[in-house]
């Protein structure tokens, strides 16, 4: 089964757009269910959270699996011209497989592979912002060897070696010559480092921090494919309908901040406080190798958008209820914030800021030995308008999606 | 306690999403404020007919910025819009030798403009029993056209004082353009007429055969033909000019395209056999005290044309006499004077027309069979461009100064009728400055071809330079009549099309 799963969404786009641009938050079932908080060792999906969080697991040896199906629509309407489109987007598949071990009393060890990053969104190829997107497909995986020590029974540290690996796929229309563009790399590829501390001052409470560095995903050798009249083909603007083109896509830092309260031993509450580092990402640029249809004066082979992303803040509150000894109920709530700003807002990141309302339930056989995960979130986008005035495209947006997560976890000794 | 605090968080969670107030477009009814839309013509010239590509012809006129007009009118009680559709998408009229359009072509290793061959089958044949007609744009229309009676009697073609495309679609031989809007009792009206009154002279070099309006001439025609439409109650939109200097037509050929390249295409040696040829004559300036006449050309950088400029005093008689003391043969002599009496080379101020790619540096066989050696006939490198190539920074000053006088009149005249006035000529500007105009993340310039903007004539805008033309009046109508119709989106239009 667990097989099927991870063969399953290896072949599969990753993820519609998520508020933090295109980070993703869904990276463990359970944790999703009680709004994606942190601060919970009860198996090895918390390698990603908190890789100090793997030296607290109750078993020695932890396997948890999971994955998601996310059904996401994002709108845009124009009021100056009356016009209405929104994407129609393939479902979309999040997935998360962990594995930790304690290889002695104090030292642990583990593997994590996550889709933290990623989109995917199709506005269709005749739509109003066509020039700017028609279609994008962002995937990404987080390899994360981890290590994590646990000092005394209240603290363990723990890192991990990111090494992520992607693909994206990028088209847009060229309206001034009746063309298409795409841009295509399966391999793109970045790395870093995710750092953590976890602490259990008392048996009721968790507290995790951690830090997950920035990633620069490298697109060296993209390809980029020109559907021209044929006439342009081999013109100054494009010397070749088959150019390569290098970009580099920041992927996010993440600081967490996360604390897991048992109110009475069948009601725990948690509360987590995530900043991104999207600042950094300023401009997205390509630069084809051969062709002139950039936007740089100096630079013409050099294509340039601003971004100017900002850093947000996500506050999320969940909880967990043992209803009975074998069975969990779990709510949740957050607000995410969009890191981008209504003058820079472009529908290849449909972001905007978002309440989400998560809910689900586990049920645990053999001792606790395996559980089943189940979730799901109803995810809503506030509408805002926008400005774009580098492209002057202007707007409403606004996105929805609804999201099902189904996990299996195996501590077997 | 912990039910309430789940509780509240859904009620929370619920206003939220509940507050998010859609304000869907699908709701928006279309008003047209305290205008009456359901009976609109449309006056002006080839742009308001829908001229692109050097000729009018079907598709251009289905998406003539008073066609997109209506289109929107008509989610406001806007009525029919008819237009005197031509026969084929051609656009010629073979009878009075009006050509077909151009259509973008590989010419050897580029990109050019070519007429489209075939037969086109539009006639003079009046097609009135179809009309009347509400897109009354003429191609080739001045202010006082519109209102000179005969300008559609086919007996008048030969004198021209007819115009052939009014001819097709006059409601009668004498009928005026203004009598067959007015009599169709319009509610609402555009109006956008005086390009012509400038452009004529512009793209004849102001060489005289096409001379620019008097304003008087202008006023009163204008006065006369928003009196008779706003006469009977109508509503009505006017335009003003755009300078015509800020069209491809004047702004793709540079005054200094003779670069060291072309010069030496066919003799490596060119340049300085040049500057040899020219070396006595130069002497013959600076004697003269006129060394701002001298033509030398630069083996580094790109050359300017050499110009006949009519403005100058005429120096042939004098050259000729100083010649001639030099002991070269009057013959000779008479001729230089007269090659170079008036000439220069141009500078940042001139303007070179577009249409004289086809003859720059190319023999001139008129001066050749009238005798002018070959060596001393090439076009704009050693036989001074005709008065008709070029506009001087004198017609300029002519040009801009009737654009100005033309334009105060349009505005005061809406504003003392009450009229909306959409400002075409700030779109042109903007249209014209560095990086253009944007929509929807496509880039428009008024770069020939390669800008969007403008079709392959170089003076009349594609469909989508149409549609940016169309928003500028919906705009003005808006805001002057607290309509809302909506604006169209140009990159759905019909822009350049490569082959």
């Amino acid at each position: 089964m667990k097989k099927k799963v991870l063969f399953f969404t290896f072949f599969i786009t990753t993820i519609l757009v998520q508020a933090g641009g295109f980070r993703v938050s869904l990276q463990g079932v359970r944790q999703a269910a009680m709004a994606h908080t942190s601060a919970h060792t009860r198996d090895a999906s918390v390698a990603f959270f908190n890789p100090a969080g793997i030296a607290f697991i109750p078993s020695k040896l932890s396997i948890s699996a999971g994955g998601f199906g996310v059904f996401g629509k994002a709108e845009y309407q124009n009021r100056e011209i009356l016009y209405k489109s929104h994407t129609d987007n393939p479902v979309s598949t999040p997935m998360a497989f962990n594995i930790a071990y304690k290889a002695t009393d104090k030292l642990s060890v583990g593997f994590s592979l996550t889709t933290p990053f990623g989109s995917g969104v199709d506005w269709g190829r005749n739509w109003a912002g066509q020039d700017l997107i028609t279609k994008i497909e962002l995937r990404s995986f987080f390899l994360q060897p981890t290590i994590a020590y646990r000092f005394n029974d209240w603290f363990s540290a723990g890192v991990g070696f990111i090494h992520a690996v992607g693909s994206v796929n990028l088209q847009r229309s060229l309206s001034a010559v009746n063309g298409r563009m795409k841009l295509e790399d399966k391999n793109a590829s970045g790395n870093g480092f995710n750092l953590g501390m976890y602490f259990k001052p008392t048996k009721d409470l968790d507290i995790s921090i951690a830090y997950r560095s920035k990633v620069d995903m490298d697109a060296v050798n993209g390809k980029a494919d020109f559907d021209l009249p044929s006439s342009l083909v081999g013109t100054d603007l494009f010397v070749t309908a088959h150019d390569k083109f290098h970009a580099t896509l920041p992927l996010a830092s993440e600081f967490t901040l996360g604390v897991t309260y048992r109110v009475i031993p069948k009601l725990s509450v948690s509360a987590d406080w995530n900043v991104s580092g999207w600042e950094r990402y300023e401009y997205l640029t390509f630069e084809f190798e051969k062709n002139k249809i950039g936007n740089d004066p100096l630079h013409p082979n050099i294509s340039t958008s601003p971004k100017f992303y900002k850093s947000t803040s996500t506050f999320r509150v969940g909880a967990e209820y043992l209803a009975t000894d074998v069975l969990a109920l779990r709510l949740g709530y957050y607000h995410d914030q969009s890191p981008v700003k209504d003058v820079y807002w472009n529908p290849e990141t449909p972001s905007t800021d978002n309440n989400a309302l998560t809910g689900g339930v586990g049920y645990s056989f053999f001792d606790k030995k395996l559980m089943l995960d189940l979730t799901g979130i109803y995810y809503v986008g506030q509408q805002r308008r926008v400005a774009n005035e580098f492209y002057n495209f202007y707007g409403d947006a606004k996105l929805n999606s609804f999201i099902l997560g189904f996990g299996i976890t195996w501590n077997p000794f | 306690m912990k039910k309430y605090n789940i509780i509240t968080v859904i009620l929370i969670f619920l206003t939220l999403v509940v507050s998010c107030n859609n304000n869907d477009v699908s709701d928006v009814k279309v008003e047209s404020g305290t205008a009456d839309f359901s009976k609109y013509v449309a006056l002006g010239n080839s742009l308001t007919s829908g001229y692109r590509d050097n000729a009018l012809y079907i598709s251009g006129q289905r998406e003539s910025y008073p066609a997109i007009i209506a289109e929107q009118m008509k989610r406001a009680g806007g009525g029919d819009f008819k237009i005197p559709y031509m026969s084929d998408e051609l656009g010629g009229i073979p009878s009075v030798g009006v050509n077909n359009k151009l259509i973008l072509s590989v010419v050897g290793s580029s990109l050019a403009p070519v007429l489209v061959t075939g037969t086109a089958t539009t006639t003079l044949d009046n097609i009135y029993s179809q009309g009347p007609f509400q897109n009354l744009g003429v191609p080739g229309a001045k202010s006082f056209h519109l209102i000179a009676p005969g300008y559609g009697n086919p007996a008048n073609l030969a004198s021209g004082n007819a115009n052939p495309y009014f001819v097709r679609f006059a409601s009668s031989a004498n009928a005026t353009v203004l009598e067959d809007a007015v009599s169709q009792n319009p509610t609402f009206f555009s109006l956008w007429i005086g390009n012509n009154d400038v452009l004529g002279y512009a793209t004849s070099g102001g060489d005289g055969s096409n001379s620019i309006t008097a304003t008087s001439q202008f006023q009163s025609a204008y006065l006369q033909l928003v009196q008779a439409l706003v006469a009977k109650g109508a509503k009505g939109v006017v335009a003003n000019l755009p300078n015509v200097t800020s069209i491809p037509f004047f702004t793709t050929v540079p005054y200094n395209p003779l670069t060291p390249a072309t010069l030496t295409a066919s003799d490596p040696n060119q340049i300085e056999k040049l500057n040899q040829a020219f070396s006595q004559l130069n002497q013959v300036f600076d004697y003269l005290n006129h060394p701002e006449r001298k033509v030398s050309y630069s083996s580094t950088s790109s050359n300017p044309v050499l110009i006949k400029d009519k403005a100058l005093t005429d120096l042939g008689a004098q050259i000729t006499q100083v010649l001639v003391s030099q002991g070269i043969s009057s013959t000779q002599a008479a001729l230089y004077g007269s090659l170079y009496g008036q000439s220069r080379q141009a500078t940042k101020s001139d303007y070179l027309l577009l249409t004289i790619s086809g003859v720059l540096g190319k023999p001139n066989s008129e001066a050749i069979n009238s005798g002018v050696p070959a060596e001393l006939a090439v076009n704009g490198i050693t036989y001074p461009l005709a008065d008709k190539w070029v506009l001087t920074s004198d017609e300029i000053a002519n040009i801009n100064t009737a654009t100005t006088q033309f334009n105060s009149i349009i505005k005061s005249t809406a504003d003392q009728y009450g009229l909306a006035f959409a400002d075409v000529n700030s779109l042109m500007v903007d249209l014209s400055g560095k990086s253009g105009i944007i929509y929807d993340g496509v880039s428009y310039t008024s770069k020939f071809v390669t800008g969007g903007a403008f079709s392959l004539d170089g003076v009349h805008p594609t469909s989508r330079g149409y549609a940016f033309i169309a928003n500028e009046f919906i705009k003005a109508i808006n805001k002057k009549y607290l309509s809302n119709l909506p604006q169209v989106n140009p990159n759905i239009y019909q822009g350049i099309t490569f082959p």
